[in-house]
């Protein structure tokens, strides 16, 4: 299932969410809204963690994170690293990583299994990131970008990338990470998944402003249609009415 | 056959409808992207055009009022110059829609392109025609409404000088911010709209005349509040009332300033100081205009007096010479004095007085030894024969005073041909509107027809003539080449001149005038005789080639009425 | 490449005894060289790295190991860099090239492991593009640069400015003219050194190389001219420098540019900087005008100037010299604000040759590395894996003197082949046979031929009378093989092969007469093999089926003949299907022409395609157009029939 949400009128909720398999870390905000989504979606699977990144409220751009563990950048303060520490669960590793490209959520884009990293990151960060999130590390461009974070989504179940991703890089990048790839859009037709998309392997919370194609599209990527397909269509018929008529 | 799949083509979705396009920058089909996006945003929908009612042109800014008919090219440019986003866009198409020409309304249809010709989008945009005036013609309709005003002025019989004026004002364009012109008693009032114009052509006076200057303003109003006042100003030039030629009798304690120079002496150039010459010894001087202004004098005699003499010899002293000028002892005796004497008495002339001096021979020292021949014609002043109402003059010891002062060679035989002169002058173009047409079209000058039609036109004979034996005064105007069918066409009646002006000004023939000093000796013989040969000609490369487009058509004009 | 010691106008005479000009590039090991782009679309599938030039990968850990090899990730960020990828190959040279650079400083550095290595292949190779573009950089065919080189065994190369010789000297005199350079002149050599540039002027009048009456004894002693210890090289006679306000305060360019731009500016300053302007003008000139004894004895002036300042010194009313005098040159290099320092800078820079050491095999191997580049149309490759020592030499350009007379000639053959010009290729055989190796020389590699010898590329162009001659007459071998596809074979071409193995060969070798794609250029190699047949082995090594006499042509021609008359009726039919079994061509002259249109066709698919032989040229057409063509050709084929018969 994805739900529509926006983060203070901003349709970019990837930018102030980070969700994984076994945590979510969701932006202080003054209402609880946004919160609130997830909270409903969410509430009694995985734990919900409002904080701050160093001071800032960009933490889904500036930390990357799987099941197994969470990455934050060298700005985070001690005190949030705390706060971190006592509200995730045991088992999530957490790591603060210096590293030159500070916004961890740009460059490195990851499943449980394995992770896309810019081709620049220090050989120390790949270390760190094979070592905390427990996976294969790849260097690797999506679409001649280099911020693979930002513009490819990836979770267990399958992954969408920036609409330019060539077919041949579509193929090779999905029997690399061995999940199916979908080359697609969020936000009515912005190329910047990672910004509009966050995702797990069950749920995935998609800016508002994206469109009853894009998520069908987003479900059918990550597999997030219920087992019953007719009751699918039937709800994505009646989205593309309310769209529509 | 088998079947060979092609090879992948990479589409992503639609964002909105689904369908699967090549990925582009919005992700969107083009349907989809033209039902969102707006292209024509930015472009104004309504906009406005300056229309001048009265010469009925469009305004195209930032300057410029052409004349475009309407749904024509021209008004189409004016109209998509208006808009301000189209640089944006790709214009692909643009047309009038027809509406009616009183309902002040212009419609224009667009067909603009953006993101490389995937969107189009056909739009309509109204023009309101707002009606007012150019400047051209505000300037023309607000007659009165001038805010400065320079009176020139010269206390002189005649008009040469202003004649001059014209030309120098027209060669250096001064004319430009005028107003309007008008002629006054004794001198031209020149109208401006602004204070600065005035005082710009007041300094252009003053750099090409002898002049002086003053100002005085007129209040208009006053706001007492911002401490502001509307004024007209008035600038009063006076021009040196001696002219080129002019016989000048300075008073004595200034001649002894101008470093002892004998009172009695000829004016021979005015720029904008005056020169003086004393003809019996060669000396000169130069008058600035503030100095002539301390004391002003006034000139003895002037063109009108002069007198027509034969030369009979010349004896040069080329030891004394100055510039172009050579001293001579002339032997002069008055013109017709030997071969018209009998036929005058056989007419029974009464003038005994005349008739006894007619065969006598002067001897005089003159300082056109370069130019004259035995034989010659010359026009000098004949001082024994004159009484001058000058106390200048009077306190002259009379031994001093020569007989004669010859002042310039006279070619009367090339006169008498009245040749059609092969070029023409231009004149400050006729204010527009001015209800009439004056007898001369001759421009600011003369134009009200003076108070003597007969006098200005002699006035403009003498100034051409002038200007035909003076060179240097030709260098300071444009003269133009009269068109060769125009010159060909010879006039077919002999009328008087003011016919043939009335004609048209194409070309302007020397003519003959009645009452000049050169007519007094008008002689049966006259068609025995050669021309001079030394006459000076106008060369052809002094002259200019087009004459103004405007002048023209209002001289066409003149000649269809 | 460091600035000798030496004076260019005193070189040690032991040195330049030995001196040969260099007539290649002088440049690194082709360790950069990479194989040419290879568009990876083609066999890239799910188990491929579209990257790294399309590697296929058997299983995903194969590929996934490939994906964090350096080699994967060096491309990658070449890539991003919008340069070439690299093959494995040469991706493990430029490794080993990098250690070996490295091996002297960065020994502090071998714990951190090859990672670096990409990092600082990636950075060297950044350097090297964004290096400003130096005379080395632009090779453009012909080489030409700024500096030419002298070689001098057994490793040491001497650069100097071109400039300093006379103007258009051709590249074979540029040692004599070196040597001239040496010449004592009586009374030195002068140069005039003008620089002028944002208001500042320096010049200067300098002797370069002292007069000999200074030194008389050493001129006695030998023609080698040797500098005493405190005599300075360089005497400076006269200099000046002066400066004028005239370029706009931090807005660059100078008063009358602006001027004329933008329309005259009214300020202060506008007027203050186009007097300076004006007073620059005249000062120099003036200059000129009082040093102009000196400067009309320089026989060099080295002018430095904008091209609107360069007005300044010539082409004016009283100027002392004109834009065409062979004396003037501008400075070969970059310089600085004018200045007296950077005027001696400049005369350092003029003077001191330029000094490398390589040995003759570098010498040789960057020649070859050269020679290879050549070809390529447009050479991005060689600059973007410039070789990483910091003080690259500039390639001095130059082949050696023969070998361009081997390629020119060539060329010329192989351009007279193509042409079909048979007259002057008989004389050039003739003529040139001997040094170019013969008929059956294999064409050098750097043509970009194809064929391996001169009979294939004129079979494959379908010139018959070359083919026949050369059969004939100019004794071709047509049993050589064709060379395999240049990527594959290296260039190499194999010669024939033996009896034995001759069976499986039969496959992949083509020889001369496959090439051939019309029957008349068919029928030519089967004249000559029954004509001579014991020259080649024409039967077997040479492919030809079968020979063709005299006698059986007549008989064919019978043959026609008869069934002509027998068939006149049902013409049209059995035309047809005679033209597929291609039993007897028509030898009218209309069909020919199409059959010449369509092999020259089909030879330059060929040529593009590189594959086997495709004998039609509908090859490449769907079904439909393919029967379409066929159709039209059976129709014009029975029309032409239909003529003959009539006028038979």
């Amino acid at each position: 299932m994805a739900t529509r949400i926006q983060f203070e009128n901003h349709s970019d909720i990837g930018v102030f969410a980070k969700l994984t398999n076994s945590y979510c870390l969701a932006a202080i905000q003054g209402s609880t809204n946004f919160y609130s989504a997830f909270e409903s979606e969410l509430g009694d699977v995985v734990p919900i963690v409002h904080t701050s990144i160093g001071g800032t409220r960009i933490i889904g751009r500036l930390t990357a994170g799987n099941r197994h563990g969470l990455l934050v950048p060298s700005t985070t303060t001690d005190q949030e690293l705390q706060h971190l520490r006592n509200s995730l669960p045991d088992a999530v590793a957490i790591q603060r990583v210096e590293e030159r490209l500070s916004a961890l959520g740009n460059v490195i884009a990851c499943n449980d299994y394995v992770a896309l990293v810019h081709p620049d990151v220090d050989r120390e960060t790949e270390e760190i990131i094979a070592d905390v999130l427990k996976v294969e590390v790849f260097r690797q461009t999506i679409a001649n970008n280099v911020l693979v974070g930002s513009y490819c989504a990836i979770t267990n179940q399958g992954g969408l990338v920036h609409p330019q991703t060539s077919v041949q890089d579509q193929d090779e990048l999905s029997s690399l990470l061995q999940i199916p790839l979908v080359a697609g859009t969020v936000n009515r037709g912005s190329d910047v998944i990672g910004a509009g998309l966050v995702v797990n392997d069950w749920c995935a919370f998609t800016g508002l402003e994206t469109t009853a194609t894009e998520i069908s599209v987003i479900e059918a990527a990550f597999k997030l249609q219920g087992q019953d397909s007719g009751a699918v269509i039937g709800e994505m018929r009646d989205s593309l009415i309310d769209n529509w008529a | 056959m088998e079947f060979v799949p092609g090879p992948p083509v990479h589409r992503v979705l639609c964002a909105d409808c689904g369908t699967p396009i090549t990925p582009n920058s919005a992700n969107l089909c083009v349907a989809c992207l033209r039902n969102t996006i707006d292209i024509t945003e930015g472009i104004p929908k309504q906009a406005s055009v300056a229309f001048c009612r009265n010469c009925e042109r469009f305004f195209s800014p930032p300057q410029t009022w052409t004349q475009a008919r309407p749904e024509s090219s021209e008004l189409l440019a004016i109209c998509l110059k208006k808009l301000k986003g189209l640089n944006k866009v790709r214009l692909t198409d643009a047309h009038f829609i027809w509406t009616e020409p009183h309902s002040k309304r212009l419609r224009v249809s667009l067909t603009i392109q953006k993101e490389n010709t995937i969107l189009e989008q056909t739009f309509e945009i109204e023009y309101l025609v707002q009606h007012g005036q150019c400047p051209d013609c505000a300037r023309l309709a607000a007659k009165n409404t001038w805010k400065a005003l320079v009176q020139v002025r010269q206390k002189v019989p005649h008009k040469r000088t202003f004649l001059y004026l014209e030309q120098l004002i027209l060669k250096h364009n001064a004319q430009k911010d005028t107003i309007s012109i008008k002629e006054v008693k004794d001198g031209l009032d020149f109208f401006y709209s602004s204070r600065t114009h005035a005082l710009k052509m007041v300094d252009f006076l003053n750099s090409v005349a002898p002049i002086r200057s003053k100002s005085s303003e007129q209040l208009l109003s006053s706001d007492t509040h911002s401490n502001t006042a509307n004024f007209k100003y008035t600038y009063s030039v006076e021009i040196v009332p001696i002219c080129k030629d002019d016989l000048v009798c300075i008073p004595l304690k200034q001649a002894r300033s101008l470093s002892n120079i004998s009172p009695l002496t000829v004016c021979v150039r005015v720029g904008n100081s005056i020169q003086l010459i004393d003809p019996q010894s060669l000396q000169s001087c130069e008058i600035p205009a503030q100095i002539y202004w301390r004391a002003p004098f006034d000139s003895l005699a002037a063109v009108t007096d002069l007198v027509e003499f034969t030369v009979l010899d010349v004896d040069l002293d080329h030891s004394r010479q100055k510039g172009k000028f050579v001293m001579a002892d002339a032997q002069v005796a008055l013109s017709g004095a030997f071969h018209s004497s009998s036929a005058e008495n056989s007419n029974n002339m009464m003038d005994f007085e005349s008739n006894g001096q007619a065969n006598q021979i002067f001897h005089t020292r003159t300082h056109l030894g370069a130019i004259l021949q035995p034989g010659d014609t010359a026009l000098g002043y004949f001082l024994t024969n004159s009484n001058y109402n000058s106390d200048h003059f009077a306190t002259l010891p009379q031994s001093r005073i020569p007989d004669i002062v010859l002042v310039k060679k006279a070619y009367p035989n090339r006169r008498k041909k009245s040749k059609a002169r092969n070029w023409r002058l231009r004149s400050i173009a006729k204010e527009a509107g001015e209800e009439g047409e004056t007898s001369s079209a001759r421009g600011a000058i003369g134009r009200m027809g003076g108070r003597d039609q007969k006098k200005v036109e002699e006035d403009y004979e003498l100034f051409l003539r002038e200007l035909e034996e003076d060179p240097e005064l030709r260098s300071a105007v444009n003269m133009y080449k009269v068109k060769d069918d125009v010159a060909m066409v010879t006039p077919v009646e002999g009328g008087t001149a003011g016919v043939r002006r009335g004609k048209g000004r194409k070309v302007q023939y020397a003519m003959d005038i009645d009452n000049t000093v050169a007519s007094t000796t008008q002689l049966p013989e006259e068609d025995v005789k050669e021309e001079e040969p030394d006459f000076p000609e106008v060369k052809l490369n002094e002259l200019l080639e087009d004459f103004d487009e405007m002048t023209l058509g209002q001289d066409e004009e003149e000649q269809h009425q | 490449m460091q600035t000798s010691q030496h004076h260019v106008f005193s070189l040690p005479q032991e040195l330049l005894e030995t001196l040969t000009p260099r007539n290649l590039v002088n440049k690194e090991p082709p360790r950069a060289s990479s194989p040419e782009p290879v568009v990876s679309a083609t066999n890239s599938g799910p188990r491929a790295c579209n990257i790294c030039q399309g590697v296929i990968f058997l299983n995903v850990d194969e590929q996934r190991t490939h994906f964090r090899s350096d080699w994967h990730r060096y491309n990658v960020k070449t890539r991003l860099a919008g340069r070439q990828t690299v093959n494995e190959a040469s991706f493990s040279q430029l490794v080993e090239g990098l250690e070996d650079s490295l091996s002297g400083s960065a020994s502090s550095e071998d714990d951190d492991e090859d990672s670096d290595a990409v990092n600082s292949l990636v950075n060297k190779a950044k350097q090297l593009i964004t290096r400003s573009p130096s005379p080395d950089s632009s090779s453009k065919n012909p080489p030409v640069t700024a500096l030419t080189w002298f070689h001098s065994p057994p490793s040491t190369q001497i650069g100097i400015y071109r400039a300093l010789l006379p103007l258009k000297t051709d590249p074979t005199h540029y040692l004599d003219e070196l040597r001239n350079l040496q010449r004592p002149v009586t009374t030195g050599r002068k140069w005039a050194m003008f620089m002028v540039a944002g208001g500042h002027f320096a010049g200067a009048v300098v002797r370069v190389s002292p007069a000999v009456e200074d030194e008389e004894d050493e001129v006695q002693s030998g023609r080698k001219k040797k500098q005493k210890k405190p005599k300075p090289d360089a005497e400076v006679f006269l200099h000046k420098t002066f400066h004028r306000y005239t370029t706009r305060r931090k807005q660059g360019g100078s008063q009358s540019a602006n001027d004329n731009a933008k329309g005259p500016a009214k300020s202060a300053g506008a007027l203050l900087r186009r007097y300076g302007e004006q007073a620059l003008r005249d000062d120099i000139r003036g200059l000129l005008l009082e040093w102009a004894e000196e400067i009309a004895d320089c026989d060099r002036i080295w002018v430095r100037a904008s091209t609107s300042n360069r007005r300044i010194f010539y082409n004016y009313e009283g100027a002392h010299w004109t834009k065409e005098d062979p004396r003037l040159r501008g400075f070969p290099f970059p310089t600085r604000r004018p200045t007296q320092s950077e005027l001696s800078r400049c005369l350092l820079e003029l003077t001191r040759p330029k000094i490398s050491h390589f040995t003759e095999q570098e010498l040789l191997a960057q020649d070859e590395a050269y020679l290879a580049s050549l070809p390529k149309a447009r050479p991005i490759l060689p600059s973007a894996s410039h070789p990483m020592e910091k003080e690259k030499l500039p390639k001095a350009p130059k082949l050696s003197k023969d070998e361009e007379a081997i390629r020119e000639k060539w060329s010329r053959l192989l351009e007279m082949v193509s042409k079909n010009r048979v007259e002057a290729l008989k004389a050039f055989l003739e003529r040139e046979g001997p040094s170019l190796g013969g008929p059956d020389a294999p064409i050098p590699e750097w043509t970009n031929e194809r064929k391996g010898t001169i009979l294939q590329v004129a079979v494959s162009a379908g010139n018959e009378e070359i083919t026949c001659w050369l059969l004939e007459e100019g004794n071709a071998d047509p049993t050589i093989a064709v060379p395999l596809s240049k990527t594959q074979g290296e260039g190499e071409h194999v010669r024939e092969l033996s009896e034995d193995d001759e069976g499986p060969s039969k496959v992949s070798r083509r020889t001369a007469y496959d090439l051939a794609k019309t029957k008349a250029l068919r029928d030519i190699f089967r004249r000559v093999a029954a004509a001579q047949p014991d020259r080649w082995d024409w039967f077997g090594a040479g492919h030809v089926p079968s020979a063709l006499t005299q006698e059986m042509e007549v008989e064919q021609e019978e043959k026609k003949k008869v069934k002509r008359k027998g068939l006149r009726d049902r013409v049209k039919e059995r035309e047809a299907r005679e033209k597929e079994k291609e039993k007897d061509r028509p030898k009218t002259p209309e069909i020919s022409a199409t059959t010449k249109v369509t092999t020259s066709a089909a030879s330059n698919s060929n040529r593009l395609g590189g594959a086997a032989g495709v004998t039609e040229g509908i090859s490449g057409l769907t079904p439909e157009m393919r029967a379409k063509v066929e159709r039209e050709r059976r129709a014009r084929a029975a029309e032409a029939r239909l003529n003959t018969l009539g006028r038979a």
